[in-house]
């Protein structure tokens, strides 16, 4: 089952999805990055557990590029950039935090009042995680959707383990 | 006669500018200090939630009263030496004359005040909260047009680090 989702993905990678040029070329440049890609229902797979808070955290996300790279090769500046990219193709800083070493930003493209598009990126000193979501995000749920697919719960384990395989 | 309202007016503007100036002040000196936490959200988010679907009337009063948010920043340490300090730094840097004392809360070695600024039309463009205990500080700044009847299920709404504190409005409100 996980090499036909494996064999799934890597088709689907071939096609031009609406992810952002921004993520595109962050992802062209640090091609040693781990990426993966999920569609709603791939996503929705992951939670086993049934957990109704993650399938209302996702309801609305088409699909979800997600991109980690290692920080010893991209710094602060490589990071300003990055978002200075974001900003060029009309997305815009809806929320910016920072807790626990950890920072993380929020942004939203919209099309004649409709979502077309997030980013969220997170950031710390060993990483930076970019979440580019075709979608939307449940906004009262944005600051739980990190910690969903953090190593420590369910849902982030079953991401580290099919990632392994 | 024109120019003496033109001027009158820019000065009271200058005048507006300068008090949030002073809050932002706080802000800036701190924001890219790691040893902080802190959160900005933009009036764009806020107003998005008026797309999110009420499950209830309550839960539609909440989103009405979010969505005529402007902006939220909040700045917090915790585990920090200095905690009374910057507690007393941020009333030394607040206008505080420009402000009413709503509310004035303490829970176990922490201080809260809970200050507001009024419109001239009665209604409420600003909300700061400033904690300070033995190890924790906070400053928190609400503005828009704010309902408080409304702000302490908000904070349970947005489901922010540090808007929980919103939630000892409710003694205040009821």
């Amino acid at each position: 089952m996980r090499y036909l989702l494996t064999s799934l993905f890597l088709c689907v990678g071939l096609v031009s999805f609406a992810q952002s040029k921004t993520t595109e070329k962050l992802h062209e440049n640090n091609k040693e990055a781990l990426s993966l890609f999920f569609y709603n229902n791939t996503l929705r797979m992951l939670n086993q557990s049934g957990d109704p808070d993650f399938d209302a955290l996702i309801k609305d996300i088409e699909k979800m590029k997600f991109l980690m790279i290692d920080k010893t090769k991209f710094g602060n500046t490589d990071y300003k950039k990055l978002i200075s990219g974001y900003k060029s193709e009309a997305f815009e800083e809806i929320m910016t935090s920072r807790f626990e070493g950890k920072n993380f930003d929020v942004f939203l493209k919209e099309e004649n009042g409709k979502t077309k598009g997030m980013v969220v990126t997170v950031n710390d000193s060993t990483n930076l995680f970019v979440l580019d979501i075709v979608g939307s995000i449940a906004l009262d749920k944005i600051t739980s959707f990190y910690k969903s697919l953090d190593e420590g719960t369910e849902i982030g384990q079953r991401i580290k383990s099919f990632t392994k395989d | 006669m024109k120019h003496v309202i033109a001027a009158v007016s820019f000065l009271m503007i200058m005048s507006g500018a300068y008090a949030q100036d002073a809050i932002s002040q706080f802000f800036s000196k701190y924001q890219n200090d790691e040893s902080f936490s802190q959160v900005t959200v933009s009036s764009k988010m806020f107003n998005l939630f008026t797309k999110i679907d009420a499950e209830s009337a309550e839960d539609k009063e909440v989103l009405d009263a979010i969505s005529k948010l402007k902006g939220l920043r909040i700045l917090a340490k915790e585990d920090a030496r200095n905690a009374r300090e910057l507690y007393k730094e941020a009333f030394t840097l607040i206008p505080v004359k420009d402000y009413e004392e709503l509310m004035s809360v303490r829970d176990k070695d922490k201080d809260m005040k809970f200050l507001i600024k009024e419109n001239r039309n009665g209604t409420i463009s600003e909300l700061i909260m400033i904690m300070g205990g033995n190890t924790d500080f906070m400053v928190l700044s609400l503005f828009g047009e704010i309902d408080l009847s409304q702000v302490s299920r908000i904070g349970k709404k947005m489901d922010v680090k540090g808007l929980e504190n919103l939630e000892k409005m409710e003694k205040k409100t009821k």
